[in-house]
């Protein structure tokens, strides 16, 4: 469903690489969890899997087709979440999911039920029609998710999608992915939350400073140690430390968020 | 603490004036000399101007021996344009601040809090008191009037007057913002009350020369209200003209006293006004058939109600539709005498006339370069460009619905206006075509200029929406291309084709085409790949 080949992205004209020969392969009906620290990389890659970035090298294909040569065919069968959802404030919930709706020519019967089962599942149907200028963070979070699934994507690609959000909507939201999933959905996400990782994921990817540590089945990675273990590990086998990044890497993250 | 806090608030509203500094060091050595520089000039030829305005006013008032009622006048004129100008910033600024949480949660006293914004406040209500003021000083002191008493009094009244303006402000601030609060539909409020006061000064500034007749005329009434009701601006005109310490003492108590109990009351109640949740009523969705649209029409949609939420963005984008409508409300209210008006003004030849008809939609045409609607509609995307780009979208879709925006608002307003002047105007059957269709081709010919300048200046990452919507960088080109071609016609015929025997409705013909073609060409621009191509390397 999604195929990153050798992704590159290099930010400042001094070789310098945000992400460094990136390849990862993702299979319908899997939750692939993206693993790094701060500024390791994610953000960028999940924005150039989504066609809001480019890249310097590589390839990526949404359903054998290019993200670079048919952005808008890509777009039309997944969706994107990001870390922080910055919503059409000036508009209520429900003028923001509509117009969603349009852009994917969800039919309206269509886009009121699923506005009904998504939202309701979310709670936040009350407030659909108040501004999402007065949402909280967890409630634009939400939002977003339910605008997200409005159109049947067949590839969901979430960064960080827990921040924020609710015990009872985490909850759904992992019950919805799994079940995404086993209808033959694959998800791509990033997050900091090693656990929601290990029980969730079919596989996972550790990526630090732009490059791969491993990748596969999350048995296969973790082995017999927790992933919080593993992960430690990777990072301190690399012997990298925060001051390490280089100033120029940290800016391309910082302006990439 | 307070210094502190000040320094930040001054240096935030230098930000808004001159812009973010990418280095806080050069903003603060030359380009701070500049901006004040720049500042002290624009005060100058502001103050300059009133002064030559209120000069027969002066000479009536000293001939009468009223001499003071001019300083009173002028302390009440600059306490009121204070705090109108001020106000909005008051709610803002100390009332609604973005930082006004963090800064609590800090160890620093609400007292301290308030002082800094109230002081940003007091600066700038200063700058008024400083230019009206100074104006009437330096009429006086050129006529002979000050000595050096009368001088050091006048210096010490001035700092005075501008703590009246501030105490205004905070209050009526504080009002606005209590109102605000509780409403949903706030932007409406606030250019309603925008629109209000500038009403009222544009009101004011036309009829100027009435009310100063006015003004002289009823001189004896004014004094006598001043004495009786206006007590602050009365003792200050007595310190000032007649040198009296006394007035000074009492003025200097009407400024001191309402500001400290302000600034007491609102420090001991800061903390309760700035984090009260009051919120507009709530309204719970009950579900509802929804319904479909195409791409386009739902971008533009968008568009729209991000236009209509925003008061800012009306009043800055959209005073030309506004100004058109006045123009064909006058027309129609005042019949000829705004024609003989227009021909006095621009004219000075036996058949103008004739040529009244055509300079109605030359000015609605110049209006229409005040109407630049879509050039901030990418900038003002901001953080939400990732919406528009993550979606499906083509970016000609995305364009054309922006431009659609900009004629949907703009054009009911040019045919009303246009209906207007027709319907008040004499003219035959060509000029009414001509009154439709040239401001309507000015108004197309806008939106494109807007839709490419504001693709070529777009820029994601302003601190709010109204920084985006005053930047002058998207706004400036299509004023001044719409101005141009909408004038060059009048200006061409007036200067050189009028000799050669041509007729000026036969040049706004060509002028018409000129327009179209332009349009046609740069709504081809619009749709090409190099646009394509522009908005990609937007968020570059």
């Amino acid at each position: 469903m999604l195929q990153i080949n050798h992704y590159t992205k290099q930010y400042s004209s001094d070789g310098k690489k945000a992400v460094d020969d990136l390849s990862l392969h993702i299979l319908p009906g899997e939750i692939f969890g993206f693993l790094g620290h701060n500024g390791a990389g994610k953000t960028t890659t999940i924005k150039a899997c989504c066609g809001i970035l480019d890249f310097t090298e590589g390839e990526i294909l949404v359903n054998g087709m290019s993200v670079k040569k048919q952005p808008l065919e890509c777009k039309k069968i997944m969706a994107y979440i990001p870390d922080n959802p910055d919503l059409y404030d000036f508009m209520s919930g429900i003028q923001y999911l509509n117009f969603i709706g349009d852009v994917y020519k969800v039919p309206a019967d269509l886009r009121e039920k699923k506005i009904t089962e998504y939202s309701t599942d979310m709670g936040i149907t009350e407030a659909l029609a108040d501004k999402v200028g007065s949402y909280s963070h967890g409630m634009k979070q939400k939002l977003a998710i339910v605008a997200a699934l409005m159109h049947d994507p067949k590839l969901l690609i979430m960064d960080e999608p827990f921040v924020g959000l609710d015990p009872k909507a985490a909850f759904i939201l992992k019950k919805f992915m799994r079940k995404f999933c086993d209808q033959g959905g694959a998800i791509f996400f990033s997050t900091h939350v090693l656990e929601v990782a290990e029980k969730l994921c079919d596989k996972i990817a550790i990526i630090r400073a732009g490059k791969l540590l491993a990748a596969g089945d999350i048995e296969t990675v973790k082995g017999n140690e927790s992933l919080e273990e593993v992960f430690l590990e990777l990072v301190d086998d690399m012997k990298v430390s925060e001051e390490e990044y280089t100033t120029e890497e940290k800016k391309a993250e910082v302006k990439n968020a | 603490m307070l210094k502190l806090l000040l320094k930040t608030r001054l240096l935030a509203m230098m930000d808004r004036v001159g812009g973010q500094k990418k280095s806080r060091k050069a903003a603060t050595a030359g380009k701070l000399a500049l901006m004040s520089l720049g500042g002290l000039v624009v005060l100058i030829l502001i103050g300059g101007l009133f002064c030559l305005m209120v000069k027969p006013l002066y000479e009536g008032f000293r001939d009468n021996g009223l001499t003071w009622l001019l300083y009173a006048m002028a302390g009440a004129l600059a306490c009121f344009l204070s705090f109108v100008f001020t106000m909005f910033y008051a709610q803002g600024a100390i009332f609604e601040a973005k930082d006004n949480e963090l800064l609590l949660s800090m160890p620093i006293p609400p007292s301290a809090i308030l002082g800094s914004r109230m002081g940003a406040l007091y600066f700038l209500n200063l700058l008024f008191s400083v230019t009206i003021m100074g104006a009437v000083g330096v009429l006086r002191a050129t006529d002979g009037g000050l000595q050096a008493l009368h001088v050091i009094i006048f210096l010490v009244c001035i700092p005075l007057l501008a703590l009246i303006g501030t105490t205004l402000s905070c209050l009526l601030g504080w009002l606005v913002s209590l109102i605000t609060r509780r409403m949903r539909r706030k932007a409406l409020f606030s250019l309603l009350l925008s629109l209000g006061f500038m009403g009222f000064y544009f009101y004011a500034m036309l009829g100027l020369s009435d009310h100063l007749q006015s003004i002289l005329a009823n001189s004896g009434n004014i004094a006598d209200a001043f004495r009786k009701v206006l007590l602050p601006f009365y003792a200050m005109a007595m310190a000032i003209a007649e040198g009296d310490l006394i007035q000074l003492l009492i003025f200097a108590a009407c400024c001191a006293v309402p500001f400290a109990l302000v600034y007491f009351l609102l420090s001991r109640s800061f903390i309760r006004i700035v984090t009260a949740k009051v919120g507009a009523k709530r309204i719970e969705y009950k579900g509802g058939p929804l319904k479909e649209s195409s791409v386009i029409w739902s971008l533009t949609k968008k568009d729209m109600i991000r236009f209509f939420n925003s008061s800012t963005y009306m009043l800055n984008c959209g005073m030309g539709l506004v100004f058109s409508l006045i123009l064909g409300v006058a027309t129609i209210a005042s019949g000829n005498a705004l024609l003989n008006f227009l021909l006095k003004t621009y004219t000075d030849m036996e058949d103008a006339g004739s040529l009244a008809p055509y300079l109605i939609p030359v000015v609605l045409g110049v209006l229409a370069g005040m109407a630049y609607l879509c050039a901030p509609s990418i900038s003002v995307e901001g953080k939400n460009f990732w919406i528009l780009d993550s979606l499906p979208l083509k970016v000609k879709d995305i364009l054309k619905s922006k431009l659609l925006f900009h004629l949907i608002i703009a054009v009911p307003f040019s045919l009303v206006s246009s209906l207007l002047v027709v319907i008040g105007t004499p003219m035959d059957a060509m000029q009414a075509v001509i009154v439709f269709l040239f401001p309507l081709l000015a108004h197309v010919f806008c939106a494109t200029v807007s839709m490419i300048a504001g693709l070529y200046t777009a820029k994601l990452d302003f601190p709010s929406e109204a920084k985006a919507v005053k930047s002058s960088a998207c706004s400036l080109p299509p004023m001044l291309a719409t101005v141009a071609v909408s004038l060059a016609p009048s200006i061409l015929y007036f200067f050189v084709l009028k000799k050669q025997g041509v007729d000026l409705g036969t040049i706004l013909m060509i002028a018409m085409g000129v327009m179209a073609t332009l349009s046609i060409a740069a709504y081809a621009f619009l749709l090409s790949s190099a646009a394509e191509k522009r908005w990609h390397s937007i968020k570059k």
